[in-house]
């Protein structure tokens, strides 16, 4: 079976008659790419805990975070589906390595979209090249869901500075990062700024060790009098919220790819498993209630690409996709832990065991369910359009 | 400068070949298709010569229409131009007509100093067209090539024997087959491909190239494919039956006995 799959391809060609060709033979290469040098690093890296730098290194060279931005940033002027293929492409083969580099790509899309050309110019380009790593500061102990319970402070004082005092919680890419996107109360709301790593006053917790997507880096983040100038406050003071809202927003279509690739993982494993596998004199994949369940797999899986695809050509084309991208990540995720559950029951005992690397699947998915919005916060939003 | 003619087959995934049990044959239908393995290995190698010495990389291909795929991925890997050599002619022939064919169209591009071919291509393996290339442009050639160092007019091989490493010097122009140990391809990147599309490819038939289309392909070959089958490997699913001691010593013998262990 070839890494970049025939249903990407179809929808890809389907979706870009004109360039199908063109667009196609380029994720056929990067899924050749993505499997010859990421997916076998893919189980030390659970194993381990191994924060994943040199795939992010080589995936940045291949120009992946590229993708969707201008030329004059130094991005390939792709449209948006294109990167989200390549997302779900890496979320196939290592999903610890595709979070901590969603987290990246949502901070770019803030950064472009809300910053200005000098930031531009002296962070985004270094981001887009993957340079610089960046990391997303929004969640708090006791602020996850309800964001805006943040007590995170940023008060401009008489130097011209941004004063920032509080803590952050969960945030991926800490310690890792080069650049911080930082959500704090002011004066006039909430505000984004930038804080670059090396900020005195500025620290990280110890690694948080979690279920799933093992090597990825979660922390804690402390700002203790931390001064950055205030240049380095993203748009305007007081949008700081509704930026976070929007950088969300797709995030959540990142998330989505980033399950349909981890669900295309454990498809792709129980097919292959259930041609070896034998009882009562036959191969499981004889079996009826085997198929039945495989032909659930990947017809959820077909349904959640294409939703997710489609929010993606409405972010792409800068049309409304805020409903979409959560109805996309709702379904995708909760999809992807019923298609990894199937996967590991049809895998049997087998598929329990850590020899299996089947279960790995289902812990990378479980945190795709409350990361970026939890499944419970996409209901209340999406319920909310029904009920405006 | 190094002038470089790096050629390269567009060949059936054999990774994706699907084998119709019934008849034992190999389908070939909607099989997916690449550039043949080994071949990478002498595009990147041509790329690096270039890249360390300066010069061109022109890349050569023979194959239909579809090839345009591999071509292309050729370019992206970092071959300047690239020929594609593309006529109903030129279909099913041997290694030597094949061999033939490049020569032709390598006489016509004119310059080159070092031409590079891998050892052979994962499809059928003859090992002969390289060979038999430098024969027809009366140029020396070295097989099973895992370095090339280049000085001046000179350079200077090692070759992979089956028990140690021959290191040969040579004049220009010659011509390379080098062994898969010789380095790793690159993948290209997003732009590269994206910039392949702008690069030069221009698409040769048999009468471009002087060559009377009853002399090359099929009806020129000496060798005729008539079918093409798959091994059959039955089990043969012997059981030793009797005490631990006397089974293991029996399927111990059985085992001495068929050469899976010496």
């Amino acid at each position: 079976m070839p890494f970049y799959t025939e249903d990407q391809s179809k929808i890809i060609s389907n979706l870009f008659p004109e360039r199908a060709e063109e667009y196609n033979q380029l994720l056929e290469s990067f899924g050749d790419f993505v499997e010859k040098e990421i997916l076998p690093t893919a189980r030390t890296i659970d194993k381990q805990g191994i924060f994943p730098k040199e795939n992010m290194d080589k995936i940045f060279r291949q120009g992946f975070t590229n993708i969707p931005y201008p030329q004059d940033l130094e991005g390939l002027g792709l449209p948006y589906p294109i990167y989200i293929a390549c997302m779900e492409l890496v979320g196939k083969a290592c999903a610890s390595t595709a979070i901590s580099l969603a987290i990246h790509g949502t901070v770019c899309d803030g950064l472009y979209r809300f910053g200005n050309r000098e930031q531009h110019e002296k962070y985004l380009k270094d981001l887009i090249t993957g340079r610089k790593l960046a990391a997303f500061g929004l969640t708090e102990s006791n602020a996850g869901s309800d964001a805006r319970a943040m007590t995170t402070q940023a008060i401009l004082d008489s130097s011209g500075h941004w004063k920032i005092n509080g803590s952050k919680m969960y945030i991926t890419n800490s310690a890792k990062a080069d650049y911080y996107f930082v959500f704090a109360k002011t004066d006039k709301g909430y505000a984004a700024i930038l804080v670059p790593n090396e900020t005195q006053g500025f620290s990280w917790g110890s690694n948080i060790t979690k279920m799933g997507l093992r090597g990825s880096s979660l922390m804690g983040l402390n700002f203790d009098n931390v001064l950055v100038p205030k240049e380095n406050l993203v748009g305007e003071n007081g949008e700081g919220f509704e930026y976070a809202k929007k950088m969300l927003f797709g995030g959540r279509i990142t998330i989505a790819a980033l399950s349909v690739g981890i669900a295309q993982a454990a498809l792709e494993k129980t097919i292959t498993y259930s041609k070896e596998r034998e009882a009562f004199g036959k191969h499981l994949s004889e079996f009826e209630i085997t198929r039945a369940k495989v032909a659930d797999m990947m017809t959820e899986i077909h349904g959640a690409r294409l939703m997710t695809y489609y929010a993606a050509l409405l972010k792409g084309r800068e049309q409304d996709f805020g409903i979409e991208a959560c109805e996309a990540k709702l379904y995708a995720t909760e999809m992807a832990l019923r298609v990894c559950n199937h996967a590991i029951q049809i895998h049997g005992g087998y598929g329990y065991t850590d020899e299996a690397d089947v279960h790995r699947h289902w812990r990378d998915a479980k945190l795709m369910t409350i990361g970026e919005g939890t499944s419970e916060i996409m209901q209340v939003i999406i319920s909310g359009k029904a009920f405006e | 400068m190094v002038e470089i003619i790096v050629c390269f087959k567009h060949v059936v995934d054999e990774s994706e070949l699907k084998v119709d049990r019934a008849n034992n044959k190999i389908n070939f239908e909607g099989a997916k298709t690449k550039i043949s393995d080994d071949d990478k290995n002498a595009i990147e190698e041509a790329v690096r010569l270039k890249e360390k010495n300066g010069g061109t990389v022109i890349g050569l291909c023979l194959g239909k229409a579809d090839a345009r795929k591999s071509v292309k991925e050729a370019l992206a890997m970092g071959c300047d131009k690239a020929r594609l050599l593309s006529d109903p002619a030129f279909q099913d022939g041997d290694a030597i007509r094949t061999a033939y064919v490049l020569s032709q169209a390598i006489k016509r591009i004119g310059k080159y100093d070092i031409i590079i071919t891998a050892t052979g291509t994962t499809d059928v393996y003859s090992g002969i067209v390289g060979p038999a290339l430098a024969e027809f442009l009366e140029i020396p050639q070295a097989t099973f090539v895992s370095k090339v160092a280049l000085a001046g007019d000179k350079v200077t091989l090692d070759r992979l024997m089956e028990e140690g490493v021959e290191t040969v010097e040579c004049d220009l122009p010659l011509l390379i087959a080098v062994a898969r140990e010789i380095n790793q391809p690159r993948f290209p990147t997003l732009i590269q491909i994206m910039s392949a599309g702008k690069k030069e490819v221009v698409e040769w038939k048999a009468s471009d190239l002087g060559i009377e289309a009853s002399t090359v392909g099929k009806n020129g070959s000496l060798v005729q494919v008539t079918s093409t089958q798959v091994p059959k490997s039955a089990r043969k699913k012997i059981l030793f039956e009797g005490s631990a001691s006397e089974s293991s010593e029996r399927l111990a013998d059985a085992l001495l006995k068929e050469g899976v262990v010496n």
